[in-house]
Protein backbone atom coordinates (compact mmCIF):
# COMPACT_ATOMS: atom_id res chain seq x y z
CA UNK A 1 0.00 0.00 0.00
CA UNK A 2 1.87 3.01 -1.13
CA UNK A 3 0.02 6.71 -0.35
CA UNK A 4 1.75 9.33 -2.21
CA UNK A 5 1.16 13.07 -1.80
CA UNK A 6 1.96 14.99 -4.26
CA UNK A 7 4.24 12.48 -6.02
CA UNK A 8 6.77 13.25 -3.79
CA UNK A 9 7.61 9.65 -3.51
CA UNK A 10 8.73 8.19 -6.97
CA UNK A 11 8.24 4.42 -7.58
CA UNK A 12 11.80 2.96 -6.87
CA UNK A 13 13.43 -0.16 -6.18
CA UNK A 14 12.33 0.10 -1.86
CA UNK A 15 8.82 1.33 -2.69
CA UNK A 16 7.32 -2.25 -2.89
CA UNK A 17 9.21 -2.06 0.89
CA UNK A 18 6.93 0.48 2.72
CA UNK A 19 4.78 -0.48 5.52
CA UNK A 20 3.27 3.20 6.14
CA UNK A 21 3.41 6.40 4.12
CA UNK A 22 1.90 9.10 6.47
CA UNK A 23 0.86 12.45 5.67
CA UNK A 24 2.80 14.00 8.24
CA UNK A 25 2.08 17.48 8.26
CA UNK A 26 -1.13 19.20 6.78
CA UNK A 27 -0.66 21.57 3.54
CA UNK A 28 -0.50 25.00 5.35
CA UNK A 29 -3.32 26.79 3.79
CA UNK A 30 -2.85 29.38 1.09
CA UNK A 31 -2.26 32.99 1.90
CA UNK A 32 0.70 31.96 4.55
CA UNK A 33 3.70 33.52 4.45
CA UNK A 34 4.95 30.41 4.34
CA UNK A 35 4.06 30.05 0.56
CA UNK A 36 5.46 32.96 -0.38
CA UNK A 37 8.55 31.99 1.25
CA UNK A 38 8.12 28.91 -0.74
CA UNK A 39 9.93 26.04 0.69
CA UNK A 40 11.68 23.82 -1.51
CA UNK A 41 10.82 20.28 -1.22
CA UNK A 42 13.34 17.43 -0.14
CA UNK A 43 13.91 14.12 0.77
CA UNK A 44 16.14 13.06 3.89
CA UNK A 45 16.67 9.45 5.16
CA UNK A 46 16.90 8.26 8.75
CA UNK A 47 18.79 5.11 10.46
CA UNK A 48 19.60 4.73 14.39
CA UNK A 49 19.62 1.74 16.76
CA UNK A 50 22.55 0.22 14.98
CA UNK A 51 24.22 -0.91 18.02
CA UNK A 52 27.78 -2.42 17.16
CA UNK A 53 29.07 -4.42 19.53
CA UNK A 54 32.45 -4.65 17.46
CA UNK A 55 34.18 -7.48 16.20
CA UNK A 56 33.13 -10.20 17.98
CA UNK A 57 29.57 -8.68 16.40
CA UNK A 58 29.22 -8.89 12.38
CA UNK A 59 26.03 -9.29 12.31
CA UNK A 60 24.93 -6.20 13.63
CA UNK A 61 27.71 -4.71 10.63
CA UNK A 62 26.07 -6.11 8.51
CA UNK A 63 22.51 -5.18 9.19
CA UNK A 64 23.93 -1.59 9.52
CA UNK A 65 25.36 -1.98 5.82
CA UNK A 66 22.38 -3.35 4.30
CA UNK A 67 20.91 0.14 4.98
CA UNK A 68 23.94 2.45 4.03
CA UNK A 69 23.84 0.30 0.95
CA UNK A 70 20.28 1.13 0.42
CA UNK A 71 20.68 4.72 0.86
CA UNK A 72 23.46 5.22 -1.64
CA UNK A 73 21.28 3.86 -4.08
CA UNK A 74 18.50 5.86 -3.74
CA UNK A 75 18.01 8.33 -6.58
CA UNK A 76 18.02 10.83 -6.46
CA UNK A 77 20.11 11.38 -3.49
CA UNK A 78 18.85 12.26 -0.51
CA UNK A 79 19.98 16.11 1.32
CA UNK A 80 21.19 14.33 4.47
CA UNK A 81 20.75 11.52 6.41
CA UNK A 82 19.58 11.44 10.21
CA UNK A 83 21.16 8.51 12.63
CA UNK A 84 18.66 8.77 15.55
CA UNK A 85 21.14 7.09 18.19
CA UNK A 86 22.28 3.86 19.78
CA UNK A 87 25.20 4.07 17.18
CA UNK A 88 27.15 1.55 19.32
CA UNK A 89 26.06 -0.46 22.26
CA UNK A 90 28.35 -0.36 25.07
CA UNK A 91 30.48 2.93 23.93
CA UNK A 92 33.54 1.89 24.13
CA UNK A 93 36.47 3.33 22.12
CA UNK A 94 37.13 -0.24 20.09
CA UNK A 95 33.10 0.72 19.00
CA UNK A 96 33.07 3.43 18.05
CA UNK A 97 36.20 2.57 16.14
CA UNK A 98 34.36 0.20 14.60
CA UNK A 99 31.25 2.36 13.69
CA UNK A 100 33.63 4.97 12.06
CA UNK A 101 34.85 2.41 9.83
CA UNK A 102 31.09 1.50 8.77
CA UNK A 103 29.35 4.89 8.71
CA UNK A 104 31.84 6.27 6.10
CA UNK A 105 30.70 4.23 3.60
CA UNK A 106 27.68 6.34 3.61
CA UNK A 107 27.42 8.68 0.89
CA UNK A 108 25.26 11.76 2.26
CA UNK A 109 26.02 14.13 4.56
CA UNK A 110 25.08 12.55 8.11
CA UNK A 111 23.29 14.36 11.64
CA UNK A 112 24.23 12.19 15.31
CA UNK A 113 21.32 12.58 17.81
CA UNK A 114 22.94 11.05 20.79
CA UNK A 115 21.22 7.92 22.06
CA UNK A 116 21.83 6.24 25.63
CA UNK A 117 24.80 3.72 24.58
CA UNK A 118 26.72 6.24 22.99
CA UNK A 119 26.89 8.35 25.81
CA UNK A 120 26.93 6.75 29.64
CA UNK A 121 30.54 4.84 28.79
CA UNK A 122 32.39 8.05 28.03
CA UNK A 123 29.66 10.47 29.45
CA UNK A 124 28.92 11.66 25.47
CA UNK A 125 32.84 12.58 24.98
CA UNK A 126 33.76 10.85 22.10
CA UNK A 127 30.32 10.86 20.67
CA UNK A 128 30.40 15.10 20.76
CA UNK A 129 34.03 15.38 19.24
CA UNK A 130 34.04 12.58 16.68
CA UNK A 131 30.40 12.10 15.55
CA UNK A 132 28.11 15.17 16.65
CA UNK A 133 31.40 17.65 15.89
CA UNK A 134 29.70 19.80 18.61
CA UNK A 135 27.05 19.43 21.56
CA UNK A 136 23.39 18.42 21.58
CA UNK A 137 21.02 20.23 21.56
CA UNK A 138 21.54 21.58 18.22
CA UNK A 139 19.23 23.26 15.37
CA UNK A 140 19.48 24.55 11.68
CA UNK A 141 17.56 25.32 8.97
CA UNK A 142 17.12 23.83 5.53
CA UNK A 143 15.25 24.48 2.61
CA UNK A 144 12.78 26.76 4.75
CA UNK A 145 12.13 24.00 7.50
CA UNK A 146 13.74 24.55 11.28
CA UNK A 147 15.38 21.44 12.31
CA UNK A 148 16.24 20.77 15.82
CA UNK A 149 18.23 17.72 17.13
CA UNK A 150 17.26 17.02 20.89
CA UNK A 151 19.30 15.72 23.57
CA UNK A 152 16.82 13.07 24.92
CA UNK A 153 18.56 10.72 27.22
CA UNK A 154 19.28 12.44 30.25
CA UNK A 155 19.09 10.31 33.50
CA UNK A 156 19.53 11.65 36.99
CA UNK A 157 22.83 10.61 38.77
CA UNK A 158 22.86 6.64 40.07
CA UNK A 159 26.27 5.92 39.72
CA UNK A 160 28.29 8.70 41.79
CA UNK A 161 26.50 7.97 44.76
CA UNK A 162 27.10 4.01 44.39
CA UNK A 163 30.71 4.45 43.07
CA UNK A 164 29.69 2.81 39.60
CA UNK A 165 32.61 2.14 36.96
CA UNK A 166 32.10 3.31 33.45
CA UNK A 167 31.26 0.12 32.41
CA UNK A 168 28.51 -0.67 35.20
CA UNK A 169 27.02 2.68 34.37
CA UNK A 170 26.93 1.96 30.75
CA UNK A 171 25.37 -1.09 31.51
CA UNK A 172 22.48 -0.01 33.39
CA UNK A 173 21.50 2.70 31.43
CA UNK A 174 21.89 0.14 28.39
CA UNK A 175 19.72 -2.13 30.14
CA UNK A 176 15.91 -0.72 29.29
CA UNK A 177 14.53 -2.15 31.88
CA UNK A 178 17.10 -1.86 34.46
CA UNK A 179 15.08 -1.00 37.96
CA UNK A 180 18.22 1.49 38.70
CA UNK A 181 17.60 3.75 35.36
CA UNK A 182 14.83 6.11 35.67
CA UNK A 183 13.15 8.04 33.33
CA UNK A 184 14.90 9.85 30.64
CA UNK A 185 14.55 13.50 31.17
CA UNK A 186 15.09 16.66 28.88
CA UNK A 187 16.30 19.06 31.92
CA UNK A 188 15.33 22.88 32.44
CA UNK A 189 18.55 24.08 30.82
CA UNK A 190 17.49 21.89 27.47
CA UNK A 191 14.07 23.37 27.62
CA UNK A 192 15.35 26.74 28.41
CA UNK A 193 17.52 26.61 25.12
CA UNK A 194 14.57 24.99 23.37
CA UNK A 195 12.22 28.10 23.92
CA UNK A 196 15.30 30.78 22.82
CA UNK A 197 15.85 28.29 19.70
CA UNK A 198 11.77 28.34 18.96
CA UNK A 199 11.71 32.54 19.52
CA UNK A 200 13.29 32.85 16.30
CA UNK A 201 11.50 30.96 14.04
CA UNK A 202 8.35 32.17 12.68
CA UNK A 203 5.05 29.69 13.55
CA UNK A 204 4.27 28.92 9.90
CA UNK A 205 7.79 27.95 9.56
CA UNK A 206 7.75 23.87 9.68
CA UNK A 207 9.58 22.20 12.22
CA UNK A 208 11.31 18.77 11.96
CA UNK A 209 13.05 17.44 15.48
CA UNK A 210 14.67 14.46 16.14
CA UNK A 211 15.02 12.86 19.75
CA UNK A 212 16.48 9.48 20.53
CA UNK A 213 13.58 8.50 22.79
CA UNK A 214 9.73 8.75 21.70
CA UNK A 215 8.79 12.43 22.99
CA UNK A 216 5.68 11.74 25.11
CA UNK A 217 4.76 8.93 27.82
CA UNK A 218 4.70 5.81 25.87
CA UNK A 219 5.81 2.65 28.41
CA UNK A 220 7.37 3.79 31.15
CA UNK A 221 8.83 -0.15 32.13
CA UNK A 222 11.32 -0.14 29.14
CA UNK A 223 11.59 3.75 28.94
CA UNK A 224 9.51 4.83 26.08
CA UNK A 225 9.64 7.89 27.98
CA UNK A 226 10.62 11.03 28.53
CA UNK A 227 9.31 12.69 31.60
CA UNK A 228 8.78 16.21 30.88
CA UNK A 229 8.13 16.06 26.79
CA UNK A 230 4.78 17.56 28.21
CA UNK A 231 6.79 20.78 28.59
CA UNK A 232 8.00 20.73 25.23
CA UNK A 233 4.81 20.19 24.07
CA UNK A 234 3.57 23.47 25.66
CA UNK A 235 6.59 25.24 23.82
CA UNK A 236 5.95 23.60 20.21
CA UNK A 237 2.34 23.17 19.91
CA UNK A 238 1.63 26.58 18.72
CA UNK A 239 3.69 25.82 15.62
CA UNK A 240 1.35 25.10 12.32
CA UNK A 241 3.23 21.96 11.56
CA UNK A 242 5.62 19.65 13.80
CA UNK A 243 7.33 16.01 13.04
CA UNK A 244 9.17 14.72 15.79
CA UNK A 245 11.25 11.55 14.52
CA UNK A 246 12.67 9.26 17.20
CA UNK A 247 14.31 5.66 17.66
CA UNK A 248 14.65 4.00 20.46
CA UNK A 249 11.75 1.70 20.60
CA UNK A 250 13.52 -0.42 17.44
CA UNK A 251 9.98 -0.86 16.51
CA UNK A 252 7.01 1.37 14.24
CA UNK A 253 4.99 3.46 15.92
CA UNK A 254 3.15 6.89 15.33
CA UNK A 255 1.40 8.90 18.34
CA UNK A 256 -0.18 12.45 17.25
CA UNK A 257 -0.87 14.76 20.46
CA UNK A 258 -2.41 18.73 19.74
CA UNK A 259 -1.89 18.41 16.01
CA UNK A 260 1.93 17.57 16.48
CA UNK A 261 2.80 13.97 14.82
CA UNK A 262 5.14 11.26 16.13
CA UNK A 263 6.97 8.84 13.97
CA UNK A 264 9.72 6.00 14.91
CA UNK A 265 11.87 4.86 12.99
CA UNK A 266 12.97 1.20 13.03
CA UNK A 267 16.69 -0.24 14.25
CA UNK A 268 18.91 -2.12 12.33
CA UNK A 269 20.25 -4.33 15.28
CA UNK A 270 17.45 -5.79 16.36
CA UNK A 271 13.30 -5.69 16.97
CA UNK A 272 11.46 -4.81 20.28
CA UNK A 273 8.27 -6.71 21.34
CA UNK A 274 4.96 -4.40 21.52
CA UNK A 275 4.24 -3.56 25.06
CA UNK A 276 1.26 -5.30 26.78
CA UNK A 277 -0.43 -1.94 27.46
CA UNK A 278 -0.68 -1.66 23.27
CA UNK A 279 0.36 1.00 20.87
CA UNK A 280 -1.08 4.79 20.51
CA UNK A 281 -4.23 5.43 19.25
CA UNK A 282 -4.63 4.83 15.61
CA UNK A 283 -0.74 3.63 15.32
CA UNK A 284 -0.58 0.63 13.49
CA UNK A 285 1.50 -2.25 14.34
CA UNK A 286 4.50 -4.19 12.09
CA UNK A 287 3.93 -7.96 11.58
CA UNK A 288 5.71 -10.22 14.25
CA UNK A 289 9.31 -10.19 13.51
CA UNK A 290 10.59 -14.02 12.72
CA UNK A 291 14.17 -14.42 13.80
CA UNK A 292 15.57 -16.63 11.63
CA UNK A 293 14.74 -14.24 9.02
CA UNK A 294 18.53 -12.27 9.48
CA UNK A 295 16.42 -8.65 8.49
CA UNK A 296 12.95 -9.49 9.96
CA UNK A 297 11.46 -6.39 11.98
CA UNK A 298 14.62 -4.09 11.05
CA UNK A 299 14.68 -1.34 8.58
CA UNK A 300 14.62 2.98 8.30
CA UNK A 301 12.96 5.38 6.87
CA UNK A 302 12.21 7.94 3.67
CA UNK A 303 11.40 10.66 4.01
CA UNK A 304 10.17 13.66 1.92
CA UNK A 305 9.17 17.70 2.77
CA UNK A 306 8.30 20.36 0.76
CA UNK A 307 5.53 23.06 0.31
CA UNK A 308 5.15 22.55 4.41
CA UNK A 309 4.23 18.91 3.78
CA UNK A 310 5.99 15.95 5.03
CA UNK A 311 5.60 12.08 4.12
CA UNK A 312 7.39 9.54 6.18
CA UNK A 313 7.63 6.07 4.69
CA UNK A 314 8.70 3.03 7.21
CA UNK A 315 11.40 0.79 4.89
CA UNK A 316 10.54 -2.56 6.93
CA UNK A 317 13.02 -5.53 5.63
CA UNK A 318 10.44 -7.85 6.93
CA UNK A 319 8.50 -7.05 3.59
CA UNK A 320 11.37 -6.75 1.26
CA UNK A 321 14.58 -7.92 2.69
CA UNK A 322 17.62 -6.18 1.22
CA UNK A 323 18.74 -7.29 -1.67
CA UNK A 324 22.05 -10.50 -1.25
CA UNK A 325 20.08 -11.51 1.69
CA UNK B 1 26.04 -2.73 46.22
CA UNK B 2 24.84 -4.89 43.17
CA UNK B 3 24.48 -3.39 40.42
CA UNK B 4 23.21 -6.92 38.40
CA UNK B 5 19.38 -5.84 37.62
CA UNK B 6 18.96 -10.13 37.92
CA UNK B 7 20.08 -9.57 41.14
CA UNK B 8 17.71 -6.43 42.21
CA UNK B 9 14.68 -7.90 40.80
CA UNK B 10 15.66 -11.54 42.07
CA UNK B 11 15.75 -9.49 45.86
CA UNK B 12 12.43 -8.07 45.36
CA UNK B 13 11.27 -11.29 44.31
CA UNK B 14 12.71 -12.78 47.16
CA UNK B 15 10.70 -10.77 49.43
CA UNK B 16 7.59 -10.77 47.75
CA UNK B 17 8.17 -14.75 48.15
CA UNK B 18 9.34 -14.71 51.87
CA UNK B 19 6.38 -13.09 52.89
CA UNK B 20 4.25 -15.11 50.40
CA UNK B 21 5.24 -18.46 52.37
CA UNK B 22 4.53 -16.14 55.87
CA UNK B 23 1.42 -16.19 54.61
CA UNK B 24 0.25 -19.58 53.15
CA UNK B 25 1.70 -20.67 56.30
CA UNK B 26 -0.21 -18.07 58.37
CA UNK B 27 -3.58 -19.63 55.95
CA UNK B 28 -2.44 -22.78 56.22
CA UNK B 29 -2.81 -23.45 60.34
CA UNK B 30 0.60 -24.49 59.83
CA UNK B 31 1.77 -22.59 62.45
CA UNK B 32 -0.88 -23.43 65.08
CA UNK B 33 -0.83 -26.95 63.75
CA UNK B 34 2.58 -27.49 62.61
CA UNK B 35 0.62 -30.51 60.42
CA UNK B 36 -2.42 -31.02 57.34
CA UNK B 37 -1.93 -28.41 55.40
CA UNK B 38 -5.02 -28.59 52.70
CA UNK B 39 -3.25 -25.58 51.01
CA UNK B 40 -4.39 -26.35 46.84
CA UNK B 41 -1.47 -26.58 45.04
CA UNK B 42 1.37 -24.37 45.89
CA UNK B 43 0.73 -20.92 44.80
CA UNK B 44 4.15 -19.31 44.27
CA UNK B 45 3.85 -19.97 40.84
CA UNK B 46 0.48 -18.17 40.33
CA UNK B 47 -1.63 -20.62 40.52
CA UNK B 48 -3.75 -19.62 44.09
CA UNK B 49 -7.71 -20.07 43.54
CA UNK B 50 -7.51 -22.68 40.98
CA UNK B 51 -8.70 -26.12 41.81
CA UNK B 52 -6.57 -28.44 41.20
CA UNK B 53 -7.72 -31.54 39.38
CA UNK B 54 -5.73 -34.25 41.78
CA UNK B 55 -7.35 -32.55 45.17
CA UNK B 56 -5.46 -30.54 47.66
CA UNK B 57 -1.79 -31.16 48.93
CA UNK B 58 -1.66 -32.36 52.54
CA UNK B 59 1.67 -32.38 53.20
CA UNK B 60 2.92 -28.93 53.70
CA UNK B 61 6.57 -29.22 53.70
CA UNK B 62 6.63 -30.58 50.36
CA UNK B 63 4.59 -27.70 49.13
CA UNK B 64 6.88 -25.29 50.57
CA UNK B 65 9.52 -27.46 48.74
CA UNK B 66 7.89 -26.99 45.55
CA UNK B 67 7.49 -23.11 45.69
CA UNK B 68 11.53 -22.71 47.09
CA UNK B 69 12.44 -25.31 44.21
CA UNK B 70 10.73 -23.27 41.66
CA UNK B 71 11.70 -19.61 42.82
CA UNK B 72 15.52 -20.99 43.02
CA UNK B 73 15.54 -21.88 39.31
CA UNK B 74 13.52 -18.73 38.16
CA UNK B 75 16.13 -17.05 39.98
CA UNK B 76 18.98 -18.29 38.01
CA UNK B 77 16.73 -18.09 34.94
CA UNK B 78 16.69 -14.51 35.40
CA UNK B 79 20.91 -14.35 36.08
CA UNK B 80 21.37 -16.41 32.44
CA UNK B 81 18.56 -14.40 31.20
CA UNK B 82 20.60 -11.18 31.32
CA UNK B 83 23.48 -12.41 31.05
CA UNK B 84 25.47 -11.07 28.08
CA UNK B 85 28.24 -13.76 27.69
CA UNK B 86 25.66 -16.85 27.69
CA UNK B 87 26.38 -16.77 24.16
CA UNK B 88 29.61 -15.28 22.10
CA UNK B 89 28.47 -12.00 20.53
CA UNK B 90 27.64 -9.86 23.34
CA UNK B 91 24.15 -10.50 23.28
CA UNK B 92 21.94 -11.08 25.76
CA UNK B 93 18.14 -12.71 25.82
CA UNK B 94 17.00 -9.65 27.59
CA UNK B 95 18.51 -7.26 24.88
CA UNK B 96 15.82 -8.77 22.48
CA UNK B 97 12.93 -9.84 25.09
CA UNK B 98 12.70 -7.63 28.40
CA UNK B 99 10.95 -9.12 30.33
CA UNK B 100 10.68 -12.45 28.03
CA UNK B 101 8.12 -10.39 26.53
CA UNK B 102 7.16 -12.23 22.96
CA UNK B 103 8.40 -15.62 23.96
CA UNK B 104 4.97 -17.11 24.97
CA UNK B 105 6.31 -20.11 26.47
CA UNK B 106 2.82 -21.20 27.06
CA UNK B 107 2.36 -21.96 22.95
CA UNK B 108 4.78 -24.72 23.45
CA UNK B 109 5.49 -27.11 21.73
CA UNK B 110 4.89 -25.65 17.98
CA UNK B 111 6.37 -25.80 14.90
CA UNK B 112 8.75 -23.85 14.47
CA UNK B 113 9.40 -23.42 10.34
CA UNK B 114 13.38 -22.49 11.34
CA UNK B 115 13.99 -26.00 12.77
CA UNK B 116 11.43 -27.96 10.12
CA UNK B 117 9.65 -30.10 13.13
CA UNK B 118 7.49 -29.26 16.30
CA UNK B 119 9.93 -28.62 19.09
CA UNK B 120 9.80 -27.95 22.69
CA UNK B 121 10.66 -24.35 24.79
CA UNK B 122 13.95 -25.72 25.65
CA UNK B 123 14.96 -26.80 22.07
CA UNK B 124 13.67 -23.32 20.83
CA UNK B 125 15.91 -21.71 23.34
CA UNK B 126 18.65 -23.52 22.86
CA UNK B 127 17.93 -22.62 18.72
CA UNK B 128 18.17 -18.91 20.32
CA UNK B 129 21.05 -19.33 22.13
CA UNK B 130 23.22 -20.84 19.12
CA UNK B 131 21.39 -18.31 16.10
CA UNK B 132 20.99 -14.70 17.56
CA UNK B 133 23.58 -15.72 20.41
CA UNK B 134 25.91 -17.74 18.13
CA UNK B 135 26.64 -19.77 21.27
CA UNK B 136 26.84 -23.03 22.28
CA UNK B 137 23.71 -25.51 22.81
CA UNK B 138 23.43 -26.68 26.60
CA UNK B 139 21.81 -30.44 26.92
CA UNK B 140 18.15 -30.42 26.80
CA UNK B 141 17.04 -30.78 30.43
CA UNK B 142 19.98 -29.21 32.16
CA UNK B 143 19.88 -27.19 34.82
CA UNK B 144 20.38 -23.89 33.00
CA UNK B 145 17.61 -24.68 30.18
CA UNK B 146 15.03 -25.36 32.65
CA UNK B 147 16.23 -22.15 34.71
CA UNK B 148 15.70 -19.93 31.39
CA UNK B 149 12.11 -22.10 30.89
CA UNK B 150 10.97 -21.27 34.22
CA UNK B 151 11.93 -17.67 34.27
CA UNK B 152 9.97 -17.51 30.82
CA UNK B 153 7.25 -19.07 32.84
CA UNK B 154 7.15 -17.12 35.59
CA UNK B 155 7.45 -13.38 33.77
CA UNK B 156 4.25 -14.62 31.39
CA UNK B 157 2.14 -15.61 33.90
CA UNK B 158 -1.36 -13.90 33.48
CA UNK B 159 -0.73 -12.79 29.59
CA UNK B 160 -3.03 -13.19 27.10
CA UNK B 161 -2.55 -17.10 25.48
CA UNK B 162 -1.34 -15.76 22.35
CA UNK B 163 -0.67 -18.35 19.97
CA UNK B 164 2.82 -17.67 17.33
CA UNK B 165 2.72 -17.71 13.90
CA UNK B 166 4.78 -17.76 11.27
CA UNK B 167 6.44 -14.26 10.02
CA UNK B 168 5.97 -13.55 6.03
FE1 LIG C 1 18.36 1.24 20.75
FE1 LIG D 1 18.00 3.62 23.09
Amino acid sequence: MIITRRGFLQKTLLAGGALLVLPAIRSIGSGSSLQAAGPESFRFAIIGDSHLMGKKNPRLKLRLEAAIREINSLAPQPDFVIHLGDAVHDGTPEQFQYFAETITQLKPKIYFVPGEHDWYFDMGETYRSVFIKGNAPYSFNHKGYHLIILNGIGLNDYWTGRKLTPQQRMEIAGTLNHPLQGPFRLGKEQLAWLQKDLSGVGRETPLLIFIHPPLYHYYRPWNFWVEDAPEAHLLLKPFQSVSVFHGHVHHTVQNEIDRMKFFSTLSTSWPYPYPDTGVPKGSAKMPRPGPSNFYDGLGWSQNSAGNGDMTHQDILWTLTPPEGS
Amino acid sequence: MDINPAGRIMMNKIIVLFLFFVAVIVADGTLLSGEEAVQHHPSASGLEGRKDAQGPVHRADLARKEKRSFAAAVALGEKLWFDRTLGANGMSCNICHPDAAATHPETFPKFKSQMGAVVSAQQFINWCIVIPLQGKEFHLGSSELTALEAYMVSQNRGEALEPGYPSP
